[in-house]
């Protein structure tokens, strides 16, 4: 039985010499890898579900938004949506279809569609920056009451109509309290304050991608930074590393993550920042155990013999094979990066409000009134659950095929 | 052996240090300082009364001086060797030896640490002590299930049934149980909170009837208290503990003493029960001890939807409220608490696996 | 291959755990036997030390003392003209009248203390009062100030000194006779500087000395005379000396439950009680006036509300007071709930405004919010009434002034500023902010855009939802309001420091309140209460004025002219006054609204027929 992690990865590039014992072309490592884990239905399932929600989240504002996409008041058109956007929605627009171009164009070494795709982003969100003035002070009722008025010859709407931040100024009656269940015009009711919960569903999935991505990243940076300076010079930094790492260990995550948020504030980064640096210990614990067991091979002697920086043995040489564990914790860590946010907006300590995440809305669901307002845990909580489990499922699928016991070619 | 124990109980020194320092910088960095908890109480004063009274506190419990030294002086009380009798100032020549271990008073609640820990440590231990033989038990039956049935449909439902559960976010669960579970609109099987009855005082402690009417004596009522959130504890514990358990289990299986015993003609569930299981058993009593801290996590958010006043609660309340000495006394006892639990494990685990030794 | 750990052993483990957790539950058990044993004994104990005393009595042949009432149906109430317990009185002549039963009130937070002086929070001080007396009190339904533990007093001309004369015949809940000793003794302790209550003593420092003149009459004197002096005086809780002198200061300070006093209840022990344990206090038998109906009260303490909703639902507790108004409106909806429930939707006095307020200066500068103009606008801008009904759901008044629209402070003649945006905006325009740039922002005349910071503290969903309708009603004037939450603590200190443009935040109000504190100039001093740094020098001179005038009559019409100056200014933008909504279970009878709020609980009571706890 081969050992998947001892083999070094092979550039995809590099021109594969036909091999005469084998009967198909040899792939790199990363790509048998992807190829084992989403050959089960699970983890297809829950791959589609994943790019499902990225997808509604970078469209979110052509999918959810109060501002018409074409208008025709008064006989001139305008198009209120596009006026509306602001950087950040171009630039993940952008960014998606750059990466969409970048899929299908095998031709460039996957390096250099890295770097395209990587580099746009910046520059697209510095033009944006300059050139994009959205509006300030919308108020989100004004084509509603136009359309009453009879005044709109013709509109092109979103497919949801409402905007997170339209507290539906205009639908307001005094024997028709917020929130409202379920019906026609709402998909999902709308919450305590009066916006809508179906543009809040599509809103948040961007915020929730978010939180996972930044904060496993960051995770993920901490932790094999620290791991592998522990595990590469054993002795007195190992020790002193250990302890840190018992600290962050024995110390509940959730009290540390309430300390921290409770302290510095409930900007979302801030929170992600944080999610991050308070769950980087597993990462370290499993970069620490490959580094000791891979320092003793060969080809570490090699490199570090032929007088390789310490830089580049530990990131080009070793670190490419200590992988394995790392992707198995980075799915699992995306999912309760979530689940933790939804925890602390539980808490109270969410986000701002106008824009909720997913926890947020699942905290109004039992707001003070004592009645159960059904929509506002059934739709978040259901979208929180296949989220947190996709990223469940394809962790278990990698654990799986990266286990070479568990194999079923022996 | 016992060397070993000195070795590990030492190393938990820096540890406890460590964790303790994390907290407090965190807390003595925000905003407000620590001053800032005890303003909330009060209400519309006077500014020169609101002054008189944040310097009467600040002096009354040191807050007036340097961030060090209001660590290291609270170090030196909760340590039980240390300078006796020092107060607010610094003196430098007090006898050095054992004493007291002293936990402080609470800022907030003006009452020692000692009195509320005392109050609130039963009762998360409790909850604890009911949820990880729960956990323990299906998990382990479950992997051991899904292990015998690999592949099959059972195997692979009952994985994806663990990893459902443990994706449900326990605030959500926990709510949908009060809502549905605890209501007198639905069904109301369960209390709604707390961990006794107003009238729980004068119940008898066993159940009985009395005159035809079954009457729950304390010893029920606390029972049917813990239920919900025992469940709403240990639920999530299933699937990471009945993973490792099945893969264990699937590496010996196929392990050469496993195929020696089937060799010798031993039936298939003599090879599990006796054999196999108690080798895989192994990796479950090393993770067991960092299930503890993960418990001790989630019984906070389990603890203030269901109103139990425990070590969880009282956190919540102090970080809050700032208020450093219970902040920083509490994680010193559950520190102490996690670690010792840990060297348990791993003193447990010596005594399961014979190959294993400390020396 | 050695069987190290067996079937056999794992039984006998399994086995001696078992043993050990009976022995334990055995343990406790026996423990809450002894509770029960010790609480039967100490009443055995009172009853037959009340029997000596009986016993005394009627060998010295005495008549029994008229002022131990049973609030019997004679026609000269036994505590002369100056009854207090006249209402309680009343209630107990009624037909379906009966002693009995429990009372089961929820708390919304935790109580931390219940020795008197050194807790702070309004839980503690809701259940000290019905423990410990003070010399006089309101009248619940007048106002008019009654004598409880004195029958008279006389205020000295110049304002400076009062004289009180104390009942005959008082007592504690343990026997031992109240006397002017344990007034002064009050006054004392609370003065010591090593008991651990800077907060009343700040409040009590301006009374210069408490004198003792007779066995039963003691003198207040004052530095200078204050039209709160009376109350001050009135309102000090008269704590017994035989029991409080036995405590070292730094006892004192650390205990949680040493409350005796001479109230219509008391604690069964009182020095047992521990946070987290139930508070239940039992009707003090001693009680040297009327004793009220209920046999016991009982405290439940509930961190979270919907747990406290949920248990009101249930049963388990009889009176939920303080109901969000969406709790209230779901709960009306309920026919069953209401079926057996009663309740009521008052103005109380104590309950408090919402406002939002407007700092005048940033950076040393005057801000833009230090134009008259800007502020009459912005308070032109939102639509109060309509804020009552989203987020009060129509159970709130709007609010003209820092005065509650029940007392006597306030103007009625006063109306409130109108929701009018175009006269709003045209104020703008005059003010200078007429241009708006190509971002839908108005420009200031320096050309800065109108944006600021709307300040508020976390975690209440209460005022997320204000601010997010402020956040749009300001947006049609072409206004942006960034909200800004921020934890209490983090809040405070902002506030203090006066680092914030504009505030949402409530005051809580008293039967007559002194504005001093929030509108007077003098108080633009650091950490003082006029953060927004207001200053009108009427003002400030009316104010003064109010403070020194004992007379009432004089003191409202100073009171109204000060309403009349605020008003037109507008430092803070007055929102509403919510009303207190409260749901009490229907087996109780009597409870009604009056000035007060709803009438105390001693005149409260359950008929025979439905009482529900029969201990």
């Amino acid at each position: 039985m081969s050992s998947a992690a001892a083999s070094l990865p092979v550039p995809a590039s590099a021109p594969q010499p036909p091999d005469a014992t084998s009967s198909f072309p040899s792939r790199s490592w990363l790509h048998q890898v992807v190829a084992a884990t989403f050959a089960g239905l699970g983890a297809r399932l829950s791959l589609v579900w994943i790019c499902f929600v990225g997808i509604v989240g970078v469209f979110a504002p052509m999918l959810a938004n109060s501002h018409p996409f074409l208008i025709k008041i008064d006989g001139s058109w305008s198009s209120p949506m596009l006026q509306s956007f602001t950087p950040t929605d171009v630039t993940l627009l952008v960014g998606f279809v750059l990466t969409l171009v970048a899929l299908r164009f095998r031709r460039i070494s996957a390096a250099k569609r890295v770097a395209m795709v990587v580099g746009a982003i910046p520059i697209t969100f510095l033009i944006s920056y300059f050139t994009l003035h959205p509006p300030l002070t919308p108020t989100y009722e004004q084509y509603r009451k136009e359309a009453r008025l009879g005044r709109v010859q013709w509109v092109l709407n979103a497919p949801v109509p409402y905007s997170p931040q339209d507290i539906l100024t205009d639908e307001f009656s005094v024997d028709r309290p917020h929130p409202w269940a379920p019906d026609r015009t709402h998909w999902a009711g709308t919450n305590s304050f009066g916006s809508d919960i179906t543009s809040h569903l599509i809103h948040a999935c961007r915020i929730a991608m978010a939180i996972g991505f930044i904060a496993s990243a960051i995770e993920l940076v901490i932790g094999v930074v620290v791991g592998g300076l522990m595990g590469y010079f054993v002795g007195w930094v190992d020790l002193i590393g250990m302890r840190v790492v018992e600290v962050f260990s024995a110390i509940p995550t959730i009290y540390l993550l309430l300390a921290f948020v409770a302290v510095y504030g409930r900007d979302i980064y801030i929170i992600m920042i944080i999610i991050g640096v308070t769950g980087w210990v597993e990462n370290a614990r499993f970069v620490r155990a490959e580094f000791l067991k891979l320092r003793q091979q060969d080809f570490v002697y090699a490199a570090v013999a032929s007088g390789l920086p310490l830089r580049s043995v530990i990131f080009r040489h070793i670190l490419p094979n200590a992988l394995a564990p790392l992707l198995v914790s980075t799915s699992f860590g995306v999912a309760s990066a979530i689940l933790y946010e939804s925890t602390l907006s539980f808490l109270g300590l969410g986000i701002q409000i106008g824009e909720a995440s997913w926890g947020q809305l699942l905290n109004e669901a039992v707001s003070n009134g004592g009645g159960f307002y059904w929509w506002l845990a059934i739709f978040p909580g259901v979208a929180v659950f296949f989220t947190v489990l996709a990223y469940n499922l394809v962790g278990e699928a990698v654990r799986d095929a990266l286990d070479p016991k568990l194999q079923s070619r022996a | 052996m016992l060397t070993y124990v000195i070795r590990r109980l030492l190393l938990m020194i820096p540890t406890l240090i460590g964790m303790t320092l994390v907290l407090f910088v965190i807390m003595a960095a925000s905003p407000g300082g620590v001053g800032a908890s005890l303003r909330s109480a009060e209400g519309n004063m006077r500014p020169e009364q609101r002054r008189e009274i944040e310097a009467y506190l600040k002096h009354r419990y040191g807050l007036d001086q340097p961030l060090y030294r209001q660590y290291l002086r609270w170090l030196n009380h909760v340590s039980p060797i240390g300078f006796k009798d020092v107060g607010p100032g610094w003196p430098a020549s007090l006898p050095f030896g054992f004493k007291a271990v002293d936990l402080g008073e609470s800022l907030q609640r003006r009452t020692s640490v000692l009195s509320l820990v005392e109050e609130a440590l039963p009762v998360t231990l409790l909850l604890n002590v009911l949820s990880t033989p729960l956990i323990y038990v299906i998990a382990v039956t479950s992997g051991i299930y899904a292990a015998r049935r690999r592949g099959a449909f059972m195997d692979m439902a009952s994985g994806v049934t663990l990893i459902a559960l443990w994706s449900l976010p326990v605030m959500c669960v926990g709510v949908l149980m009060l809502g549905y579970l605890a209501n007198k609109d639905y069904w109301q099987s369960f209390p709604v909170g707390g961990l006794h009855d107003t009238v729980s005082d004068s119940m008898a402690f066993l159940p009985h009837w009395i005159g035809g009417h079954f009457q729950r004596g304390w010893l029920l009522d606390t029972l049917w208290h813990l239920v919900l959130p025992v469940v709403c504890l240990s639920y999530g514990g299933f699937a990471f503990l009945s993973k490792l358990m099945r893969a264990a289990m699937l590496e010996n299986l196929a392990a050469d003493f496993a195929r020696t015993a089937r060799a010798k003609g031993l039936k298939e569930n003599v090879v599990v029960m006796r054999h196999v299981l108690r080798n895989s058993i192994l990796p479950l009593i090393t993770v067991g001890a960092s299930v503890l801290p993960s418990l001790l996590g989630g019984a906070l958010i389990v603890e203030s939807i269901f109103s139990i006043n425990g070590m969880g609660r009282l956190m919540i309340d102090a970080i809050f409220a700032k208020d450093q000495e219970l902040v920083m006394s509490e994680t010193y006892v559950i520190g102490i608490v996690s670690l010792l639990s840990l060297l348990v494990a791993d003193l447990c685990y010596a005594l399961a696996d014979p190959r294993v030794s400390y020396e | 291959m050695e069987n190290r750990f067996g079937v056999k052993d794992f039984v006998i483990f399994s086995l001696l755990v078992v043993m050990i957790v009976v022995g334990c539950l055995l343990m406790k058990q026996i423990d809450r036997q002894w509770d029960q044993l010790r609480s039967i004994s100490s009443t055995l104990e009172d009853q037959s030390k009340d029997l000596r005393d009986v016993h005394d009595q009627l060998s010295r042949g005495v008549v029994v003392n008229e002022n131990s009432g049973t609030g019997s149906a004679s026609q000269n109430s036994p505590f002369g003209p100056n009854d207090p317990f006249d209402r309680i009185e009343a209630s107990q002549k009624l037909s379906e009248y009966a002693k009995g039963d429990w009372l089961v009130t929820s708390l919304a937070g935790h109580v931390a203390k219940l020795t008197p002086l050194l807790s702070g929070d309004m839980y503690a001080q809701d259940i000290q009062g019905e423990i410990l007396e003070s010399l006089a009190v309101r009248n619940p339904d007048t106002l008019d100030w009654k004598g409880l533990l004195a029958k008279s007093w006389q205020i000295s001309p110049d304002g400076l000194r009062i004289t009180f004369q104390l009942r005959d015949g008082l007592h504690f809940s343990d026997g031992e006779p109240l006397t002017a000793d344990d007034v002064v003794f009050s006054y004392s302790f609370i003065m010591n500087d090593k008991i651990n209550c800077p907060r009343d003593r700040s409040a009590v420092e301006r009374i210069t000395s408490v004198t003792k003149t007779g066995p039963l009459e003691v003198v207040f004197a004052y530095k200078e005379p204050f039209f709160q002096a009376f109350d001050l005086a009135a309102s000090i809780f008269i704590l017994p000396k035989h029991f409080y002198s036995k405590f070292t200061p730094e006892d004192f300070n650390q205990s949680v439950g040493y409350v005796l006093g001479s109230g219509p209840y008391r604690m069964e022990d009182p020095i047992a009680w521990k946070p987290g344990k139930l508070i239940e206090l039992v009707r003090n038998e001693r009680y040297w006036g009327v004793r009220p109906g209920f046999n016991r009260l009982v405290y439940k303490e509930f961190g979270i509300d919907k747990a406290r909703l949920a248990a009101f639902r249930n049963g388990e507790i009889d009176d939920f007071y303080s109901a969000a108004p969406e709790q209230y409106r779901d709960m009306l909806a309920d026919p069953q709930l209401v079926a057996r429930t009663q309740h009521f939707n008052y103005q109380d006095p104590l309950w408090g405004y919402r406002y939002v307020a407007w700092n005048e200066k940033r950076d040393d500068k005057p801000s833009r919010f230090a134009d008259k103009r800007v502020r009459q606008a912005m308070t032109m801008l939102l639509d109060r009434e309509r804020m009552v009904q989203q987020i009060e759901l129509g159970y709130a008044v709007v609010a003209t002034s820092p005065f509650s629209p029940a007392g006597k402070q306030c103007d009625p003649s006063i109306k409130p500023w109108p929701y009018d945006p175009d006269k709003a905006i045209q104020l703008l325009k005059d003010a200078g902010f007429a241009k708006v740039n190509d971002q839908g922002v108005r420009l200031a005349p320096d050309g800065t855009p109108f944006r600021f910071k709307l300040t508020y503290p976390s975690g209440s969903g209460n005022y997320d939802a204000m601010v997010l309708i402020i956040k749009d009603a300001l947006a049609h004037a072409q206004i942006v309001v960034d909200p800004d939450p921020l934890e209490w603590a983090t809040f405070t200190d902002r506030l203090e420091n006066k680092n914030f443009e504009a505030i949402t935040l409530g005051w809580g109000t008293g039967i007559e309140d002194d504005i001093y504190q929030m509108f007077d100039s003098s108080q633009m001093i650091a950490g003082g209460d006029d953060f927004i740094s207001y200053k009108n020098p009427e003002l400030d001179q009316t104010i003064e004025q109010a403070r020194r005038t004992v007379a009432d009559d004089q003191r409202m019409t100073l009171w109204h002219k000060a309403h009349a100056i605020i008003h037109e200014d507008q430092p803070y933008t007055f929102l509403f006054f919510p009303k207190h909504l409260r749901f009490v279970d229907a087996r109780i009878h009597n409870v009604e609204v009056i000035k007060l709020g709803l009438n105390p609980l001693e005149e409260w009571f359950v008929p025979r027929l439905l009482q529900k706890y029969t201990q």
